[in-house]
C-alpha cells in the first residue's frame, strides 16, 4: 500500500513538472516568435519605407506590447 | 510740397503696418496621411504584410498640422483623445510621424522634438542640406500651383522623396521634416508614405510659434548613437 502511494505521488510530481516545463517552453517560444516577428516588421519598414532606427525600435516595442503570450495550457 | 511729403510719409506708414501684419500672420495647414500597401508583392511574408496593412489602416486616422509665419514653422501630429479604430493600428501609424519639427529662418535652425526612452529630446538637424532636384512637372493642390521636386537618399535601398511645393506661399516649410524648398510643401511621398494637405487657412488666434521644450538638447549624431546603443539588443541581425 505504501509502495503504491509512493508511485502515485511520484507520478503526480513528474506530471506536474512536465506540465510546468511545457508551459514555460511554450511561453518562451511564443515570446521568441513575437520578438522575431516584430523585428522582421520593423526591418521591413526601415528598408522599404525609410523609417529611422528609433522609429524601428518604437515599432518593435508596440508590437511586443501587443503580443498575446497567454497561458498555452489553458489554450489562450 | 507739403502734400507730397505727407503722401510719402503716409504711404511709408501703411507699408510698414502691412509688413508688420505679414510677419505676424500665422497660417495653418492640415495634413492627412496614407501608407500605400498596393505595391507589397507576394514575396513579402504574410505576417509582415498584415502588420503593414494594420498600420496603413491607422494612417487614415492620423491628422497633422503645420503652423507658420514668415520666420518660424512648427509641424506636429494633432492629438486625438479617441479614435474609432484598433488602438494598436493607430499607435503603429503614429510612429510614421517622426516627431514635432520646429524650423526658424531667423536663427537658421531646424529641430526635431521627440520623446524616446522616457525623455524628451530637442535634436538639431541640418537647416538646409537637402539636395532637391526641382522639375517642371506641375499640378494643382487646393488651388495652389505646385511644382514637383525630388531627392534621393538611403544607403541600402534607394529612398525617393517627392515633394510638391507652391511658390505662391514662399516659405521653406513642409510636413514631417520634408522642407527647404522655395515654397510651402503641400504634398510629399517617401516610398509610398504620403502626406497631403487638406486645408490651408489663416490662424486667427494670434498665438506665437515657440520652440518646443525638452529635457535635453542633442545633435543628430549624438541622438542616433544613443538610439543605437539603447536598441542594439533589438536590432542585432
Amino acid at each position: 500500500m505504501r509502495k503504491l502511494f509512493s508511485i502515485f505521488i511520484l507520478t503526480v510530481f513528474m506530471a506536474g513538472n512536465l506540465n510546468a516545463f511545457t508551459w514555460t517552453r511554450g511561453v518562451e517560444e511564443k515570446e521568441a516568435d513575437c520578438v522575431d516577428s516584430a523585428r522582421a516588421v520593423a526591418f521591413f519598414l526601415m528598408d522599404y519605407y525609410g523609417l529611422t532606427d528609433e522609429q524601428g525600435a518604437e515599432i518593435v516595442l508596440i508590437l511586443i506590447e501587443d503580443c498575446d503570450l497567454g497561458d498555452p495550457i489553458m489554450g489562450n | 510740397m507739403n502734400i507730397l511729403k505727407f503722401t510719402f510719409f503716409f504711404s511709408f506708414c501703411l507699408l510698414s503696418i502691412n509688413n508688420l501684419e505679414g510677419q505676424n500672420k500665422i497660417t495653418l495647414v492640415t495634413y492627412k496621411m496614407t501608407l500605400n500597401t498596393q505595391q507589397l508583392n507576394d514575396s513579402i511574408e504574410p505576417t509582415i504584410k498584415n502588420r503593414v496593412k494594420l498600420m496603413a489602416a491607422g494612417a487614415e486616422f492620423i491628422e497633422c498640422e503645420l503652423k507658420f509665419n514668415n520666420k518660424k514653422g512648427m509641424f506636429k501630429q494633432v492629438v486625438k483623445m479617441e479614435v474609432d479604430i484598433n488602438p494598436i493600428s493607430y499607435k503603429l501609424a503614429s510612429v510614421l510621424v517622426r516627431g514635432n519639427f520646429y524650423k526658424s529662418i531667423e536663427d537658421s535652425t531646424k529641430t526635431l522634438n521627440k520623446e524616446f526612452s522616457g525623455k524628451t529630446y530637442n535634436i538639431s538637424l541640418p537647416f538646409d542640406e537637402s539636395h532637391w532636384i526641382i522639375t517642371k512637372d506641375t499640378k494643382r493642390i487646393n488651388d495652389y500651383l505646385c511644382y514637383k521636386a525630388m531627392m534621393y537618399s538611403g544607403s541600402k535601398k534607394k529612398i525617393e522623396t517627392i515633394a510638391w511645393f507652391t511658390p505662391e506661399v514662399p516659405v521653406p516649410f513642409g510636413p514631417n521634416g520634408i522642407d527647404g524648398l522655395p515654397g510651402l510643401v503641400l504634398e510629399t511621398e517617401v516610398n509610398g508614405l504620403v502626406f497631403y494637405a487638406t486645408r490651408v487657412r489663416e490662424d486667427k488666434t494670434n498665438g506665437d510659434i515657440e520652440k518646443p521644450m525638452a529635457n535635453e538638447e542633442i545633435s543628430e549624431e549624438e541622438f542616433l548613437e544613443m538610439v543605437k546603443s539603447k536598441t542594439s539588443y533589438i536590432f542585432e541581425r
